[in-house]
């Protein structure tokens, strides 16, 4: 298969598995994670119709050798840069932000001793939260990077 | 005109300045910080109350990192240091080097994301060519409108600082400890006083 068309076929699988968590709660927060890497996946589709390619294979390196970027870095410029859409940046960084936080995040609780909450973090982001961050946000990247709809 | 600085700072920590004499305190201020000035700043006609002494050890310790990340910055100073970081921006004719593109930067960032009721406090560290910008968030729940703000200044500062490499995360603190999400060496340059 074409590698423009791997990554196509993934960021589907990918959105299919966001949409499918989303149906079977308490689990929707791999439904947000699952959408995040969807959307790397369209983008990386994307980007094989440009000169990088790949993200992670066009970081620019200074002159000794090292990389100039960190892999999430350069995929942010390249995202800004080259699709130039504050709206699709923005549905980006939303899916990055919330996945990081569903997989990371320990909240705690408000009191000056700083207890954890009784309640998984992953409870910050409800069903509704989840759906519309993917619904919505996958909905944007996609028509900016113009998905295919047949596809 | 010639003004002592040390003099001024060690007669009290405040100072009320006319429009007059703004440029000119504040030219020897950048000098001594090894940036320039431009005069653009004389079209203001206003009065300004500058806590000069603040400022100058504020400037010195967040990016000496003398005091490592006990440093506590109150509201109206980030917006003032950064209303002349702005001016000074706009006023430039050429770029100015790494170290100050950098501080100005993060005046912006302190400015912008600063007006923000939700926000706790802002750190920042480094690491390797990427100033990373930790945004500690006093919120319980999701909140989509509030994340379409931060996202906004977040576009508008990458946009605006192309030539630095941002990274910028999200942690939800609400009453936390720093500790909790920021490597203790991680320099706080705003914080909400409660």
């Amino acid at each position: 298969m074409a590698k423009n068309l791997v990554h196509l076929s993934q960021a589907n699988h990918n959105e299919q598995a966001a949409k499918s968590f989303l149906q079977d709660t308490p689990y929707h927060d791999w439904a947000i994670t699952a959408a995040f890497y969807a959307s790397i996946h369209f983008f990386e589709w994307f980007l094989t119709f440009k000169k990088y390619q790949h993200s992670e294979t066009s970081i620019p390196t200074n002159s000794d050798g090292k990389f100039f970027y960190t892999v999430h870095a350069w995929r942010e410029k390249l995202i800004k840069e080259l699709i130039n859409d504050q709206y699709a940046f923005k549905a980006f960084r939303k899916l990055r932000i919330a996945s990081e936080h569903v997989r990371y995040l320990s909240l705690l609780q408000p009191s000056l001793s700083f207890q954890p909450l009784d309640k998984p973090a992953f409870e910050f982001y409800d069903l509704e939260d989840a759906s519309a961050l993917i619904n919505n946000n996958l909905a944007i990247i996609k028509k900016a990077l113009q998905v295919p709809i047949s596809v | 005109m010639q003004i002592n600085m040390m003099t001024l700072f060690d007669e009290s920590e405040s100072f009320f300045l006319n429009s007059n004499q703004l440029p000119l305190i504040f030219s020897e201020l950048f000098k001594m910080n090894n940036i320039s000035w431009q005069n653009r700043y004389l079209n203001q006609d206003k009065e300004y109350s500058h806590n000069l002494y603040f400022f100058n050890n504020l400037w010195q310790d967040l990016f000496n990192n003398k005091y490592e990340a006990k440093i506590f910055i109150d509201q109206q100073s980030i917006i003032e240091l950064t209303s002349i970081a702005i001016c000074y921006q706009e006023g430039k004719q050429e770029r100015i080097d790494y170290e100050s593109l950098k501080k100005e930067a993060l005046f912006c960032v302190a400015y912008d994301f600063g007006k923000m009721k939700k926000i706790k406090s802002i750190y920042y560290q480094e690491y390797e060519n990427e100033i990373q910008v930790i945004i500690l968030l006093n919120v319980e729940k999701y909140d989509d409108a509030l994340m379409d703000s931060l996202l906004d200044i977040e576009y508008s500062i990458r946009k605006r600082y192309a030539d630095l490499i941002f990274q910028f995360s999200y942690p939800l603190a609400s009453f936390a400890s720093k500790a909790d999400f920021i490597h203790p060496k991680a320099i706080c340059i705003w914080k909400r006083i409660m």
